[in-house]
């Protein structure tokens, strides 16, 4: 029903082969199938006592009346307004096989198989969730996920012991976030509406999503497709239940909602201060400030904003089952001791409701479990509970800030250099430089990229360009002094000299925008000129295009690779591009790769030259030939051969590390030799904002 | 599980030990599929031509490039099949389409080919123990020698032989013959062939009295009768584990 308008094959088609083999691997692993057989077990021998007292009722009453609203229905018959505090989509979803189940009943007299199928959708949304925490994170260990989730204490006591349904709008978000993830906004939206019909707290996840897309321009433009569904589907469930008494009752006004402004602190004279909406306001303010959202950070920070509720309010037990996911997410991506340090998490949530929330019943025997295990002893009192529950609370509160600490650090995991990264980027062509620039700024969608070339502080008036071309290399062509100036006053976040800035019609670039940028490329003749810019650039290449006759090519080959100039100025990436002689005319705005027949490229011995190596010869058949300088720091690299855009994104993902950080799927890179000179400036910037600082 | 048929042959310590490579060091059906779908896509993207179309005209040029050269290495060339589909769909001499599609073809592929769990461990346990390692395999040189650089093995074998070298597809048993010269062990009786095509690697193993493995997965039929293969396993890191276990044997 709701899953068909999707198209399930099409979505993981867009997967490769190394990701279809880890879930099918997934499901072959021993602890899927012992999870499995336990919740198989549960589902057949136990009826959690809350299916028995609010669930069952409410799902099996017979649909006549309007049946939509079964709650004012349930009500009017005298129902309990406890029994169902959930939306249209929890009921839906839940109906199904209930009433199946409730066919089966009839017509062999059984009173079996509708309770039964009631749990079994736990279970199938259960598995739903795994398999979607598996999609998204693509890259996994096994053990840990399935020790995490499939097999957690936590998800198999709610779910097949105490019995709350909360697994089905879990399962929909992750849906929705999975959805967004391949860039399919509209599907995203809808599952987004579905979850919080299913159950009005996922709301809580909506404002995390609607920052994930402002934060990341790859699918900023999608967010109205994303939203639009979403409203409209909330619009008119809204409107639908506005005049609905049960849905009121039961859904709206639930002791669960009025819960929200519990924790408060009192400022005398009836004015108090809400906890709960100021805590998560400052979450969403520090989600937002995050250098790079990615999907990892995301999901926890979903987990996080989860958990801020349990900690701030008192928890349902079905509540703790929004976090597991996401808890998940946290435990599959960070390796080491964090399994570990939610261990006490794990026993005092078992502890605390094992003692004090309601169990279950076990199915053909008269065996009863369903009240709280404390009436069995003589001992209850507030103190204790209230110890258990601070240590829950406690240990909860230790998770949470451990999430919250390896969140940043994965965010940071492209943020190692401290300040900005200024990267020197001369050689003989400004023209092919500032486009080359200009191509990195759209790939690196997220980099805040701007381009401070001498171009911009000529001191002559730029329409006398005859004499301008005369003068090239005469020193005092540019105002090198004013181009230093600014170019630390923006490393230092000061303001720059306007003028300097607008005397280039071009590049329009407001002061606030250069003030804010991370990467800065210094471009221009002479940029580099001046030792204290030099000294600061993280990183220098060079780059010249080289006519392709053998004798101007060896020549430059030899003033590239040996010459004291290059050396001086130590360039960590030298770059020679020859021509193609057939091509002859580059036009200056549509710069394309195949322009160029050969690369010489001369960077950093014992890097990542081998992988690239190998990379281009055996996924592009180009041709590549790799001689070591001889003192063996520097190789040099000559290539030729075509390449297609798309070999250099599979080569990118290939070779960058985290590289959905910093680039996407959709990225646009030049087809060509230009392709991979941008791959490999961007692979060192990947590296230098790695370099983590320990 | 790895199975021991052929409870005649006493197995000892192999002089060297020959690989198929296709389906054998990894799936070759899911790559397969994926890339061809990557072929389909682009054909749709440049052309407009519907997938219905392009995989029926896909099998009959793969067909009829297969009929024209007989079991030879070039009868696998996707430029060959890629040439003749563009043909066959009334596009003439698209030649720059048809070096595209076969690139994309191979980089898709290559991307979705990730080796089996424990081939890598393998080479390293025969490396250190000093068994020369060779492969022998169907297909042009070209996209071989581009696979075995992509899967990061290219400095491990002391001998690779293709059927381009010696212009026919196995079982045919130059194509073994070559590799026991390359490795200088002619007339050597003790050397073991792993691959997964009963036809192909089974028959030809046992052209030079090899003795052989074959590597099961899904879609593969275990050989039987003069097929049958005289060792079946579907799991590499099983293989390693009997490899060492023979090797402590010797050692005692
Ligand atoms: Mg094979």
């Amino acid at each position: 029903m709701i899953f068909s308008f999707i198209n399930l094959k099409k979505i993981t088609d867009s997967y490769g082969v190394k990701e279809h083999k880890r879930i099918e691997q997934l499901f072959r692993h021993p602890l899927f199938f012992i999870g499995l057989t336990i919740k198989i077990f549960l589902i057949v021998a136990i009826t959690p006592h809350i299916h028995h007292i609010w669930f069952l009722p409410f799902l099996s009453q017979p649909l006549d009346g309007n049946l939509l609203d079964p709650w004012t229905q349930f009500i009017d018959k005298g129902g309990d307004a406890l029994s169902f505090p959930y939306g249209i989509v929890m009921f839906g979803s839940y109906k199904f096989l209930t009433l199946i189940g409730n066919f089966i009943d009839n017509l062999i007299s059984t009173n079996f198989f509708a309770k039964f199928g009631f749990r079994l959708s736990s279970l199938i949304f259960d598995f739903g969730t795994l398999y979607g925490i598996a999609f998204i994170a693509k890259k996994y260990s096994i053990k840990i996920l399935l020790l995490v989730y499939w097999c957690s204490p936590i998800m198999i006591y709610i779910l097949y012991w105490h019995g709350q349904l909360d697994i089905l709008p879990v399962f929909l978000l992750i849906i929705c976030i999975a959805l967004m993830h391949i860039e399919k906004p509209i599907g995203s939206g809808v599952f987004m509406a579905l979850a919080i019909l299913a159950k009005s707290s996922m709301l809580i996840a909506l404002p995390f999503i609607i920052i994930y897309y402002l934060r990341n321009k790859r699918i900023t433009n999608q967010i109205s497709l994303n939203l639009i569904p979403l409203g409209f589907i909330l619009l008119i469930n809204l409107i639908f239940y506005f005049n609905s008494s049960g849905f009121n009752k039961m859904v709206i006004n639930s002791p669960e909602s009025n819960k929200l402004f519990f924790l408060n602190i009192n400022y005398g004279d009836g004015l108090s201060l809400f906890l709960l909406p100021t805590i998560f306001l400052i979450l969403l303010y520090l989600f937002w400030r995050m250098e790079r959202i990615n999907l990892d950070l995301l999901c926890i920070s979903i987990g996080i904003g989860f958990f801020s509720i349990l900690i701030l309010l008192p928890p349902s037990p079905g509540w703790f089952l929004w976090i597991v996911p996401f808890l998940t997410f946290y435990q599959i991506k960070a390796e080491g001791d964090y399994f570990f340090s939610s261990i006490p998490f794990y026993c005092f949530f078992l502890i605390y409701n094992f003692l004090y929330a309601s169990g279950a019943n076990v199915n053909f025997f008269d065996i009863n479990f369903h009240d709280p295990l404390i009436e069995k002893f003589y001992f209850e009192n507030n103190f204790l509970k209230s110890l258990i529950f601070t240590s829950l609370q406690a240990s909860g509160l230790i998770v949470c800030l451990k999430m919250y600490q390896f969140g940043i650090w994965r965010n940071n995991y492209y943020s190692g250099i401290r300040g900005k990264l200024s990267i020197g980027f001369t050689g003989n062509q400004n023209i092919i430089i500032n486009s080359i620039i200009n191509s990195l700024s759209k790939i690196l969608v997220n980099e805040r990229i701007i381009n401070l070339s001498t171009e911009n502080y000529k001191k002559w008036d730029p329409k006398l360009t005859l004499k301008s071309k005369l003068n090239l290399k005469n020193e005092k062509v540019f105002n090198l002094i004013n181009f230093s100036k600014d170019f630390f006053n923006i490393i230092n976040k000061r303001n720059i000299h306007q003028n300097s800035i607008n005397l280039n019609s071009k590049n329009n670039l407001s002061n606030k925008k250069y003030l804010n940028s991370n990467i800065i490329f210094l471009s221009g003749f002479q940029s580099l000129d001046i030792k204290r810019i030099r000294d600061r650039a993280n990183l220098k290449i060079n780059l010249n295009i080289l006519n392709s006759d053998f004798e101007s090519r060896s020549k430059v080959n030899k003033k590239m690779r040996e010459s004291n100039y290059l050396i001086n100025k130590k360039y960590d990436l030298i770059f020679g591009l020859i021509k193609n002689e057939t091509k002859s005319n580059i036009k200056t705005n549509s710069l394309n790769g195949t322009y160029f027949q050969e690369l010489f490229v001369t960077m950093a011995n014992g890097f990542f030259h081998e992988s690239l190596v190998r990379n281009l010869i055996a996924l592009s058949s180009l041709k590549v030939d790799v001689e070591q300088s001889s003192n063996l720091e520097k190789v040099n690299l000559t290539i030729n051969g075509d390449i297609s855009s798309e070999d250099i994104m599979v080569i990118s993902k290939n070779m960058i590390v985290n590289s959905e950080d910093l680039l996407f799927f959709g990225s646009k890179w030049s087809e060509g030799m230009l392709g991979i000179i941008q791959l490999i400036i961007i692979i060192h910037i990947a590296d230098i904002l790695h370099q983590r600082s320990t | 599980m790895l199975k021991i048929l052929n409870k005649n042959k006493k197995i000892i310590k192999p002089k060297a030990v020959l690989f198929d490579t296709d389906n054998t060091l990894y799936e070759y059906e899911p790559a397969n599929k994926k890339a061809t779908k990557a072929v389909g896509d682009k054909l749709n993207n440049l052309l407009g031509i519907t997938e219905q179309e392009f995989l029926k005209k896909y099998i009959q040029s793969k067909n009829e490039i297969k009929a024209q050269l007989g079991k030879t290495a070039s009868s696998h060339s996707r430029l060959l099949y890629f040439q003749r589909l563009l043909e066959l769909l009334g596009l003439k001499a698209q030649l720059l389409i048809a070096l595209d599609l076969e690139q994309t073809f191979w980089r898709t592929f290559l991307d979705n080919a990730p080796l089996f769990n424990g081939v890598r461990d393998i080479f390293f346990e025969l490396k250190k123990r000093e068994i020369p390692i060779g492969i022998v395999t169907d297909l042009t040189s070209h996209i071989q020698l581009r696979k075995l650089t992509y899967f990061g093995l290219e400095d491990i074998f002391d001998a690779v032989v293709t059927s381009e070298e010696v212009g026919a597809d196995k079982p045919n048993e130059k194509v073994f013959k070559l590799a026991l010269k390359k490795l200088n062990l002619e007339n050597e009786e003790n050397i073991w062939m792993v691959g997964d095509n009963p036809d192909a690697d089974i028959i030809g193993g046992k052209k030079i009295n090899a003795i052989t493995f074959q590597k099961l997965h899904k879609g593969i039929s275990q050989g039987i009768n003069e097929q049958e293969p005289d060792v079946i396993f579907d799991n590499f890191i099983q293989l390693n584990h009997y490899i060492q276990k023979l090797f402590k044997k010797k050692d005692e």
